[in-house]
């Protein structure tokens, strides 16, 4: 192969080294800009603020969580709760532990529904699809 | 050495020297997103303490005083004989 060949397979090839580098970083950053994974984080550790307060509340209580979740999937234990868009991987998902007094539990799940209520009945936390008329 | 050998050995350091900087780049970038990331879902510490020490004085099951009669729980009011290890353990319950 003569220089002039090879210099010029050496610049296509190092402009596709370039454009992969730009490809690589331009796609992490739309990632995270999307935001998906910032919401979920931020609205578990919401609920478990929101379960320590319900705790701290005398008596029953219902609380609605402010944001629109029709994105995701929530599941909530006497353990913590799991918060993940369907299809997720398990990479993907966000999980937070709280810690109930004892003879506490926590139980209930939504699936894709935009308001969520967190209801204290007695010595039980319940996760579950707001009533259209509750906070009217 | 002659120019040929001395033109490769040339362009493998640049190379090499341009790939380590790319590598460099790249995971400052990725870095920068993460901490980003980060600083968009901090709570701080004193905040998540504030609200789990809520239940200490404001649930009659830890500490609080609650009217044996009326059921009326008198928040910010602790009971002695309440306020002990192991109600706290009861009140705030880990597998530990």
């Amino acid at each position: 192969m003569n220089k002039e060949a090879a210099s010029v397979l050496m610049m296509v090839f190092e402009v596709l080294v370039v454009v992969f580098v730009v490809f690589m970083v331009i796609s992490t950053a739309k990632s995270y800009a999307e935001s998906d994974t910032v919401i979920k984080i931020n609205a578990a550790n919401d609920f478990v603020m929101m379960i320590d307060v319900l705790i701290a509340t005398p008596g029953d209580a219902v609380v609605e969580y402010p944001y629109n979740l029709s994105k995701f999937i929530i599941l909530i234990d006497s353990g913590g709760i799991l918060i993940e868009k369907p299809g997720d991987s398990e990479m993907k998902r966000v999980i937070r532990s709280f810690h109930l007094p004892e003879s506490y539990s926590a139980f209930g799940g939504v699936r894709e529904i935009e308001n969520v209520c967190l209801e204290k009945t007695k010595k039980d936390i319940i996760l579950r699809e707001c009533d259209t008329e509750e906070f009217v | 050495m002659n120019k040929k050998a001395q033109f490769s050995l040339r362009k493998s350091i640049s190379w090499t020297i341009l790939g380590v900087i790319v590598t460099i780049v790249v995971l400052f970038f990725a870095f920068t997103i993460a901490g980003y990331k980060n600083q968009l879902t901090y709570i701080p510490a004193e905040v998540k303490a504030e609200f789990i020490a809520e239940r200490f004085v404001n649930n009659p099951d830890c500490f609080t005083y609650q009217d044996p009669l009326t059921e009326r729980t008198y928040p910010g009011i602790i009971v002695l004989d309440n306020f002990n290890e192991e109600r706290l353990f009861s009140c705030y319950h880990t597998e530990q």
